[in-house]
């Protein structure tokens, strides 16, 4: 049986109102739970999976990618609105997409995010059923070494991201990077940094520190506001329709972001360890310098929602192309998926082509599927969201407060994690005031113990020899592009301080 | 209260350089454990990290020298209305946390929610009460009948 018939077989048994049912289902619980902060898109997965074990094999997986694409997308409801990321794939859109909804296009911008995920889910998926197994064996090439080296063309981000002044953006990058060495040393299983807290023996989690650092510490940016008076509602209405709209020349200036940041996405998803929340980044970050306007990324600007929207959830289709091929998962989400997998009697890996192969293609189309059943349930009700959080500022600000406290509690069910949340609210509050870019710390947070364990491994597999990190093509490949990249960042930051000059 | 641009850098380029420095002296030895092996030890990379926190915090000290005479300078500010106001929103969210060791979640959440919005100014009452008690409930039945979750 050939791609096309199968998949085609796929669509017709997707399409069934019995499977199309739960296939909504997913997608509304992913949305709904990707847009409260604190909620992730993983955490929808696992507490859907208990429903599954009553489900057919293709019912529950649809329903459970369903969820994970609409969660990552969920994300950056919350993003735009109010300014919280509700997942940590949505934390490059907040600058853009809230700057956008402080001029009143809060429609255009969650359209815009809508519009980028489908395209990204839709432009992988392509690519899983396409080339899925030619794919997983390039993600096999990938050692300690490369990905030492990739993370290290991943830490020149942080020097693009630094705005006008880069020894802020690297103390910020610094900062991340420390906060990420937390926790039990991976190899000699001893703790780092923990002073004593047995909370921190297991890290610092991501949502928590992007929570506080990110959502919190802007709260508290926005309260000064309140004290100077301002009750009205948080954001101001549409001024004309083009407000609203996802308009022909957004599309324009978005389409080749799409295409460079799916594929961004893709690359990211089909190696086991890395996650959406690196691909928004290191998509938004390639957006900002291949644009013709980089200016206006951080700003408000339809292009940097479009980067970082289609980079991370390009990452859902890619990330079953080493769980599928290898049985290998991309990141979290797709862990839990292979608890999925296993609950329905079915082995991720190179034999499921051949023992389960409507299956796998009853899964290719239902991920293609989703991204037009998100498009609908979205497009349907995300007019309710807008008007929620056009409340007044002295309700939806304690709102948005309580939501971020229970939120980051019911991550692991410990008023631990709120302490910390707290603690990085402080620090966040305090960078922001004094211009550090919090990008830049959540970016090394994120890159650390990824950089971290494979630099060690690496080293310990050579004995200590470092032209390990020079021995295959990849490796030369990614040297050559973080030099590329950054002599286009110091190019550019050295333009801009002519410009300021007036030169 | 307000600070230069300049003024702000030589004062975070002192702290950070500290910092480093007592992380790399004080913290590190004392928090991580001296395993004896070879390069890369569990230690190097926090090593490496206090090290250039030292450097960059050092830059920015220099920096801040450099710009202090500088026309045009950005001025940092607060008043003293919006740095109370600030306080008491965390020493708000300190007090829940507390709270929710020894009072049950609706309870604490309703009132932390309504001393929150009435010192932001709302004055309606309805929609203080409103908004203060149907809140707490909504997340209440969501996050317990349909998440499953347990809350404080």
């Amino acid at each position: 049986m050939d791609v096309f018939s199968a998949l085609a077989s796929g669509f017709g048994e997707i399409l069934q109102l019995s499977n199309l049912i739960y296939l909504v289902l997913g997608v509304v619980v992913g949305v709904v739970m990707g847009a409260i902060p604190g909620l992730t898109a993983t955490m929808a997965i696992t507490l859907i999976i208990p429903l599954t074990y009553y489900l057919t094999p293709t019912q529950s997986l649809i329903m459970l990618l369903a969820a994970y694409n609409a969660g990552n997308f969920g994300g950056s409801i919350s993003a735009i609105l109010i300014s919280t990321p509700g997942t940590p794939a949505a934390a490059a859109t907040v600058a853009d997409g809230y700057g956008l909804a402080q001029k009143g296009q809060g429609g255009k911008a969650i359209k815009t995010a809508l519009f980028s995920s489908c395209f990204g889910c839709l432009f992988s998926s392509i690519v899983l059923v396409l080339v899925a197994q030619p794919i997983a064996k390039y993600a096999l090439k990938f050692g300690p070494a490369e990905y030492t080296v990739l993370m290290v063309f991943s830490l020149t981000i942080i020097a693009s991201a630094a705005k006008k002044s880069m020894i802020k953006g690297l103390i910020g990058g610094a900062l991340g990077l420390l906060f990420g060495c937390v926790g039990t040393d991976s190899m000699y299983t001893i703790p780092r940094l923990s002073f004593g807290v047995l909370k921190l023996y297991s890290g610092i989690d991501l949502v928590v520190m992007l929570i506080g650092a990110l959502a919190v510490s802007q709260l508290l940016i926005q309260v000064e506001k309140v004290a100077t008076g301002w009750k009205e509602a948080q954001l101001p209405p549409a001024t004309c329709k083009d407000d609203k709209r996802f308009s022909l020349s957004d599309l324009k200036t978005c389409f080749k972001t799409w295409l460079r940041s799916s594929a961004i996405g893709c690359a990211i998803g089909a190696l086991p360890g890395l996650g959406p929340a690196l691909a928004c980044y290191i998509g938004y970050d390639a957006a900002k310098r291949g644009s013709k306007h980089p200016e206006k990324f951080g700003t408000g600007y339809v292009e940097g929602v479009a980067a970082a929207e289609a980079a991370n959830n390009a990452v859902v289709g890619a990330n079953m192309i080493p769980l599928l091929s290898l049985g290998v998962p991309g990141d979290t989400g797709a862990a839990v998926l292979i608890g999925a997998f296993l609950v329905q009697g079915l082995t991720p890996g190179p034999l499921i082509f051949t023992e389960s192969p409507q299956t796998v293609y009853n899964v290719y189309a239902g991920l293609i599927l989703c991204n037009i059943v998100l498009l609908l349930v979205v497009l349907a009700t995300y007019k309710l969201f807008v008007k929620l959080c056009s409340l007044e500022t002295t309700i939806i600000f304690p709102v948005v407060a309580i939501f971020c406290i229970i939120g980051v509690y019911a991550l692991n069910s410990t008023l631990a994690d709120v302490w910390i949340m707290l603690f990085f609210a402080v620090i966040g509050y305090i960078l922001m005031k004094f211009d550090f870019p919090t990008t830049t710390m959540l970016v090394g947070f994120i890159l650390s113990p990824i950089f971290e364990k494979n630099f060690r491994r690496a080293l310990t597999l050579s004995d200590g020899d470092f032209s390990t990190f020079f021995s295959s093509p990849l490796c030369w490949a990614f040297w050559i592009i973080t030099a590329l990249s950054l002599f286009f960042i110091l190019r550019g930051k050295k333009k801009d301080a002519n410009l300021s000059d007036g030169l | 209260m307000s600070l230069t641009e300049s003024k702000t850098e030589r004062i975070l380029g002192a702290v950070f350089t500290v910092i480093g420095l007592a992380l790399y002296f004080i913290i590190i030895p004392w928090q991580i454990k001296d395993v004896g092996a070879e390069f890369p030890t569990p230690r190097s990379f926090p090593n490496l990290l206090a090290w250039l926190l030292v450097i960059l915090g050092a830059a920015l000290f220099i920096s801040g020298m450099k710009h202090r005479n500088a026309a045009d300078q950005k001025v940092y500010s607060i008043t003293k209305t919006e740095a109370k106001l600030v306080l008491i929103t965390l020493l708000l969210m300190v007090l829940y946390v507390i709270s929710l060791y020894f009072v049950p979640y609706i309870p604490a959440t309703v009132v932390v929610l309504a001393l929150m919005i009435f010192i932001y100014g709302q004055r309606s009452p309805v929609k203080l009460a409103a908004a203060s008690v149907a809140v707490p409930v909504i997340i209440y039945l969501a996050f317990t009948y349909i998440l499953k979750f347990n809350m404080p």
